[in-house]
């Protein structure tokens, strides 16, 4: 039988993928019910008189970026360590994912940082508000893909 | 200016990959102060296009320079063609250094 991973670190990495796993679905959650809304100019002005929206976007914007924090600093640093790597920064570690197919381009995640900066900070500058929404629709998309990815990587060394 | 040669060149060449070569950068705030020491990088980068999505290009040329640069602070103020004007911008023109 061919050992195909360190499994001393089997551990950790199961408990980040299920905290990872965990908190996809809450950011799916908040994802779907916020553009189930038809999101343009109009609504972007009206959201000083709606508290309840303003509100899911900060749980969308806390979520994002709770789910975007575990995949760098734990999820794929201890995976790497598992495949018997041992990124030394967030950059090392996107590379390695990046490497191992797990994202598609380490410039786009570390990019996608700006956004919740831009959601919290731009909502006076309503177009680059909308855009930002829009830019952090598909870049959930990609966090929820990597989150994935890195799932079927596990089902396929059979982790335990 | 506290950038090195290197480092200019690094943010010209990312800047450039994403807006192509004739967009106009400028360094401003505390690191154009020599006597200081560390702090952000705040950058003004500005296009003559119109970006389709102003956020989307921010978030690429953030990411284009934390890759070049290391994991570091860096504001990008970024102005297209149909950015409305700020004072921020001005002051960024005035005591900004173009790289």
């Amino acid at each position: 039988m061919t050992l195909n991973y360190l499994s001393e670190y089997a551990e950790d990495v199961l408990l980040a993928l299920a905290l990872a796993k965990k908190e996809a679905e809450h950011l799916s959650y908040t994802q779907r019910t916020l553009f189930a809304q038809p999101i343009d100019l109009d609504w972007v002005e009206s959201l000083p008189d709606q508290p309840a929206q303003a509100e899911k976007i900060d749980a969308y914007v806390a979520r994002f970026g709770r789910l975007q924090d575990h995949i760098g600093e734990k999820l794929i640093p201890r995976f790497a360590r598992l495949m018997g790597e041992n990124p030394k920064s967030l950059l090392d570690a996107l590379a390695f994912a990046e490497k191992m197919e797990w994202i598609d381009n380490a410039e786009e995640f570390i990019g996608a940082r700006k956004l919740r900066m831009l959601v919290h900070e731009y909502v006076e500058e309503t177009e680059l508000f909308l855009q930002s929404l829009q830019t952090a629709d598909a870049a959930t998309n990609l966090l929820l893909d990597v989150v994935i990815r890195i799932s079927k990587q596990a089902e396929k060394l059979k982790l335990r | 200016m506290r950038l090195s040669s290197r480092q200019q060149e690094k943010i010209r060449q990312a800047a450039a990959r994403i807006l192509g070569s004739k967009a106009t950068i400028r360094l401003f705030g505390s690191r154009t102060d020599d006597t200081l020491r560390g702090g952000d990088i705040d950058l003004l980068i500005e296009t003559d296009k119109t970006l389709t999505n102003r956020a989307k290009t921010l978030c690429d040329l953030y990411g284009a320079l934390i890759f070049a640069l290391g994991d570091r602070k860096i504001d990008i103020l970024l102005k297209d063609a149909k950015t409305p004007d700020q004072p921020i911008f001005e002051i960024a023109r005035q005591t900004g250094i173009r790289l």
